[in-house]
């Protein structure tokens, strides 16, 4: 009784009501974490918590959304919800990512018995803690990183538990923006559940109910499918945090990725214990990157659900970094762990699919805020943003400059912006020649933007990696640059910073933020002349880079390739 | 009698309307595409129009034209040799955009090169604050060092875009006027020219974007005028802009951005002129031809507008009509994929080779297969006949690839086909609606498009619409738009002004000296002071935000009372868009915005006498058999043409013209108006009322 055509209208139909719930929490949240950084998933299950469809905005919650209902029907019995029944959580030891995350899900009733569950993840403002925004650098447990919401009822036979809300809102700073968009996810499930009713009504709930499973076993044959045509092997990758924002030391994450007929495992025995600091990722932040990693590697298209879990095994042995026990700190995980597993299962992945992978990226989200007092209008600002840096370059092509890569994708504010709000002046806002990873495709160019602090003095938090291990080449490719964060004061003097730094600096300091380059991939030398020319043209690439690192010899006046030469240096 | 001719450049067709003025009697044609010099086209089509109607070249008033010159330069890279001058510190803004990569999970997938490369982004020391004081003052010696490079690099065109420059344009200007002394054969287009507003990539790419299709506009429109003042065609040439306005050639070749996203622009406002005459406000309308669909939304009489269009992954920040596209069309490929679920589109079997029964080529089954081998199409207005082997090649290429693999009758699998298809389409007509906040059944659908009447009868049952508007000439829907469309001009200027500190003499003041620069342009175009009017509206935001709303302003001289219900209306808006507002809190003035509108002399087009006879079957052609929902049924099929006002047609039926075919059925039942229109609603639904 499956048959193609139907499955396929239905994978439209219930995509499209995961997409229109993202567009009501979107369009009726308040905070801009949400509406403009849509760091925000909506999704549909199965009345077991089994992912079906899912409207997700950023790589980071693939993972994430797949395992936060299970898990929280495992702390929850699903006979304890009635209709009109809502639970919230934020409890990174049941539902994974950190404190900000807040879930919402929605039990939805056809005839008194659940049939679906229809749920979203957003990322709030602020949930208390140490720090305004709850991502300190420097917790070292989980206690300090903001208020722990175990699954619990927030709302009761349709009303919104008021109780509850108090309570919450009373342990955030940003208790408006809260209210706000707890509302927005709750409206966002409701639309939801109206539009899957409407479904049922149209094609009956049998035959709803059978074409979730469906979709399920559809992505899992899509993907076992992609996997059959690979080679069978397994191969090991190691690659190192830099420091837990405690203790700077070399962490280090181990993957085993093991192709078998028709699944993958992934190993992470071996990865270090967990942290001190607040780099710990919880296995579902983890089982993100893996599923991140398959899908890009295997097919962009698979739809993300269930199915990708079911022929991927995956082991994080408990206390690492990889799957913290509690009360571990987790919260700087997403923006710097996240990045770094990615680059060891795709390290691991490129000795198995060397022709579908990239060599490592910029490997961190940069984030880099400044807060202070405002003297224009004599109040408090908070300048947040993540940066971007080079992505790796893949067999094809060269690696993008200046983007956000693998685990996130959320966009940067304007310069014109920052001016008009911040008491903040931009000197420069560019890509950082040099920095990319030779090769034959080349790495991504960094990025750089420096700053001027125009009044009071301001407290400075920057967390970002790659600043001692440069991301790797791939296949003769070389690393992309360090990153480099420096202050540079008004007395004109300068002085390197580490990665990771919350601190105190006054008027009139200038910081200047550099994000790693990307590696290359493929040896330099076989790099096509033209192509260094044109960023030595740009002046990306310098001329004596491209000698040294490509080989190519280019005449400094007419800008044009010294093939004779070019053919002799690179014979060598 | 005097007419007015549109003519429409399409990627395969150019397509021509003529109407004349005083009757309203309307005549289109054809012609073939020149992709090589799409003027060939245009002349060959205005020809063969003043020919068919047998009138003299003196009688035709205006002459609008939608082109593609610019939107091809600009996607096929082919735009002039344009180089960027920028505050030093920021030639890279170009380049790194917002810093997002076009997709999410692919590796591979590359972003659009900057239109200027980096070598020839070059930077001058100066700085400008946000409030627009100077910083830094313009280095003027510099400018030598550039102007040499611009010449030895043989550089056509120059943007000049600077930091905060939307709030004062004192240092793009005099690098501008310097160019212009110095270099004056050099195309020079300046950012506060173009878009005076703030977010500086967005105005970078824009102006970019403007100076580098330029050249190519402007080469083109005197090619055109001078082969239409070689037929002695002496009227005026208009273009049409993408926010649904045109705009006079001479326009045109300043502010060539304005051209880029034409086409399905004049569709929409075909739309809106149909609803007009029908006197509906709500229309959901859909172009739908051989690789896409068009989708736009009109809500109270107006289309929605946006600045947050690109083309191509070209952010281009000027007001558009928000059109929504997604690949399904009648070339859309179907295939089964590995997972077992059968697929169609976006790949699309194009012109070239096109869909397996053209018997081009082509070998994959498409959606207009499937409504081939369906019945849907009739296969002798395929290739004018010469279709008889190509049924079966449609049929052979369905059969193999789609019915024996899913173990099903020909016919399931091309409905399949045509179930899938529309699954997608319904999807993104969602998405313009339920996911803005409108509900589809309110709405009425209007179906163009060579392919849209085929499709609209199920799409409306599947979205609960209760009537769809079938225009009489659904293929060439653009180009009549155009007809009816008013010269319409775009004005920003960004001030950031907290509500507060707001008064009405000073917006008064900033929106009179922009309406004193419009007033200027539109007579130096021929219009006088009563036919031009003004939309003034705001941009504004809650402070903090990154998204503003455009709030519309009452005409008159403004009072307190303005401004109290501006904010008022802002926060109701607010409300309707994101489900909540802010009520007391102080908002931000961000952008004002001037629309100034020359009217055209108004169009009448002819309403027909309904005939008392409801009876169609003077138009009936032939009965075939179609496929409908597991069966074949005989089916009566009609000539559009041979309908008449008042006719009634009894679904399942389907009517045939040359560019479409409207397919109508079981439980349907369409009414033709007495503009031609083809109404069609449900049975029951028509007992009602």
């Amino acid at each position: 009784m499956i048959d193609a055509v139907t499955l396929e209208v239905m994978r439209n139909a219930l995509q499209s009501i995961a997409e229109e719930m993202g567009a009501t929490l979107i369009r009726t949240a308040l905070s801009p974490n949400i509406k403009d950084r849509k760091d925000c998933s909506t999704a549909i299950y199965t009345r077991d918590g089994q992912l079906v469809a899912q409207a997700e905005h950023i790589p980071l919650h693939l993972g994430l959304m797949q395992s936060v209902v299970k898990e929280v029907l495992k702390a929850y019995p699903r006979e304890n919800l009635l209709p009109g029944d809502a639970l919230i959580i934020n409890d990174p030891y049941i539902s994974g990512s950190h404190l900000p995350d807040i879930c919402i899900f929605l039990p939805v009733f056809y005839q008194r018995e659940i049939v679906a569950i229809m749920a979203n993840l957003a990322h709030h403002v602020d949930v208390g803690g140490m720090t305004p925004g709850s991502t300190p650098a420097n917790s070292t447990s989980i206690f300090q990183e903001g208020i722990r919401i175990p699954p619990v009822k927030i709302m009761k036979k349709g009303q919104l538990d008021e109780e509850i809300m108090a309570l919450l809102s009373r342990n955030v700073r940003t208790s408006f923006e809260f209210n706000g968009d707890i509302r927005a996810q709750i409206a966002s499930n409701a639309v939801g559940m109206k539009r899957f009713n409407e479904l049922i009504d149209k094609h009956g709930k049998e035959k709803v109910l059978v074409y979730l499973e469906e979709l399920i076993s559809y992505s899992e044959r899509s993907l076992s499918s992609e996997i059959k045509k690979i080679p069978q092997g397994s191969w090991q990758y190691t690659d190192y945090l830099e420091g837990d924002g405690i203790i700077e030391k070399p962490y280090a994450i181990k993957a085993r990725v093991t192709v078998n007929e028709d699944t993958i495992t992934v190993d992470f025995t071996g990865t270090d214990k967990q942290t001190r600091g607040p780099f710990n990722s919880t296995r579902a932040v983890t089982l993100a990157c893996v599923y991140y990693v398959v899908k890009s590697v295997l097919n962009p298209e698979i739809p993300s659900n269930e199915g990708i879990s079911k022929s991927l095994k995956i082991i994080t042995p408990e206390g690492t970094i990889v799957n913290p026990d509690f009360p571990a700190p987790v919260s700087n995980a997403n923006l710097n762990t996240a990045q770094r597993i990615a680059d060891v299962i795709l390290g691991a992945f490129s000795n198995i699919l060397p022709e579908k992978v990239t060599a490592a990226s910029a490997g961190t989200m940069g984030l880099f805020t400044i807060g202070g007092l405002d003297d224009r209008s004599r109040e408090f600002y908070s300048y947040v943003e993540t940066y971007g840096g080079g992505q790796g370059a893949n067999p094809l092509s060269d690696g993008l400059d200046g983007v956000h890569t693998n685990m996130t994708n959320t966009r940067n504010t304007p310069t014109e912006v920052i001016e008009i709000s911040y008491p903040l002046l931009v000197n420069r806002y560019c890509l950082r020649p040099d920095t990319e990873g030779p090769g034959k495709f080349r790495g991504g160019m960094g990025l750089c933007r420096e700053i001027t602090i125009l009044s009071h003095s301001a407290e400075v938090t920057l967390s970002s990696e790659r600043a001692k291990i440069k991301p790797w080449g791939l296949k003769g490719g070389k690393p992309g640059a360090n990153s480099l964060n420096i202050f540079k004061y008004s007395d004109g003097s300068q002085e390197v910073q580490p990665s990771k730094i919350t601190t105190e600096v006054a008027w009139g300091t200038t910081i200047i933020y550099n994000t790693p380059g990307g590696g290359g991939y493929g040896s330099p030398f076989e790099r096509d002349p033209a192509l260094v020319v044109r960023d030595v043209k740009g002046e990306l690439i310098s001329l004596e880079r491209a000698e040294r690192e490509y080989g190519v010899a280019i005449d400094p006046s007419t800008l044009k390739v010294d093939y004779k030469k070019t053919g002799e240096i690179r014979k060598k | 009698m005097s007419y007015r001719i549109a003519v429409d450049t399409g990627g395969t067709f150019t397509d021509i309307a003529l109407i004349e003025e005083e009757r309203g009697s309307i005549e289109v044609a054809k012609v073939s595409s020149r992709p090589d010099n799409p003027s060939l086209a245009v002349m060959a089509g205005i020809m063969k129009i003043i020919n068919q109607k047998d009138i003299s070249p003196d009688s035709v008033s205006y002459l609008l034209h939608g082109t593609t010159v610019a939107t091809n330069a600009l996607l096929e890279l082919k735009g002039a040799k344009t180089a960027l001058i920028t505050t030093k510190g920021f030639r890279d803004v170009l380049e790194i955009g917002r810093q997002t990569r076009p997709a999410l999970y692919d590796f591979f997938q590359r972003k659009p090169t900057p239109v200027v490369p980096r070598e020839n982004r070059f930077e001058i020391p100066e700085r400008i604050l946000y409030n627009g004081k100077v910083k830094e003052s313009l280095q003027v010696s510099h400018l030598k060092y550039i102007i040499q490079e611009l010449k030895e690099k043989q550089v056509e065109s120059v943007a000049i875009c600077f930091i905060h420059s939307y709030r004062n344009p004192h240092h793009e200007q005099t690098v501008k006027d310097l160019l212009k002394k110095e270099m004056p054969q050099l195309f020079i287009s300046c950012s506060s020219d173009v878009l005076p507003e703030f977010r500086e990539y967005e105005r970078m790419s824009t102006v970019c974007i403007n100076a580098y299709v330029m050249p190519a506009i402007k080469r083109y429109l005197e090619d055109l005028e001078r082969s239409l003042k070689c037929k002695k065609i002496k009227s005026p040439l208009y273009i049409m802009q993408s926010n649904g306005g045109i705009i006079t050639s001479g326009v045109a070749r300043e502010q060539s951005a304005r051209t880029v996203l034409s086409g399905p622009a004049g569709g929409v406002i075909a739309g809106l002129f149909l609803a007009k005459n029908l006197g509906k406000r709500n229309l959901i309308t859909m172009d739908m031809g051989g690789t896409s669909l068009d989708i736009s939304l009109i809500y109270q009489g107006t289309p929605r507008y946006t600045t947050e269009s690109n083309i191509g992954g070209y952010p281009l920040k000027l007001p558009v009509i928000e059109i929504h596209t997604i690949g399904a069309g009648g070339g859309s490929i179907s295939r089964l994929d590995q997972g077992g679920a059968l697929k169609v589109g976006p790949e699309s079997a194009g012109a070239s080779p096109g869909p397996v029964c053209y018997g081009k080529g082509g070998l994959e089954p498409t959606v207009t297969d499937a409504n081939l081998v369906l019945g849907r199409i009739n296969p002798e207005y395929l290739l004018e006949g010469e279709m008889e082997g190509c049924l079966n090649k449609a049929q052979n290429s369905i059969n193999e690839k789609l019915a024996v693999p899913l173990n099903t009758t020909l016919e399931q699998a091309a409905e399949g086909i045509v179930k899938v298809v529309n699954a997608n389409m319904v999807r993104g007509i969602r998405v313009v609606s339920v996911e803005k906040g409108y509900d589809p059944r309110e709405f009425s659908l209007v179906a163009f498009g060579g392919a849209g009447p085929l499709h609209a009868a199920e799409l409306a049952r599947e979205l609960g619409i209760v009537e769809i508007i079938v225009p009489p000439n659904p293929g060439i829907n653009s180009a009549l738009g155009m007809l009816a469309a008013d010269v319409r001009r775009d004005y920003v200027l960004t001030r950031i002004m907290k509500e507060e500190r707001l008064d009405e003499s000073k917006l008064e003041e900033l929106f009179e000296s922009m309406k004193i620069e419009a007033l200027d342009e539109l007579k130096k175009e021929g219009f006088k002071q009563d036919t031009i009017s003004f939309i003034r509206s705001v941009d504004i935001r809650y402070p903090r935000q990154a998204y503003e709303i455009n709030v519309t302003l009452a005409d008159g001289k403004l009072q307190k009372k303005d401004l109290k219900e501006m904010v008022n209306k802002f926060h109701y808006l607010h409300q309707q868009t994101y489900g909540y507002s802010r009520d007391g809190e102080k908002t931000q003035m961000v952008n004002l915005r001037l629309a100034a509108i020359g009217e055209m002399q108004p169009l009448m087009i002819r309403e027909e006498e309904r005939t008392k006879e409801a009876d169609p079957s003077r138009a009936l052609l032939s009965y075939r058999n179609i496929y409908f929902s597991g069966k074949h049924i005989k089916t009566p099929v009609y000539k559009r043409h041979k309908l008449e006002a008042g006719n009634k047609i009894d679904g399942p039926a389907v009517i045939q013209q040359l560019d479409s075919t409207t397919v109508l059925f079981p439980g349907q039942i369409a009414s033709v108006d007495s503009y031609n229109n083809l109404i069609i609603r449900e049975k029951e639904e028509k007992a009602c009322d």
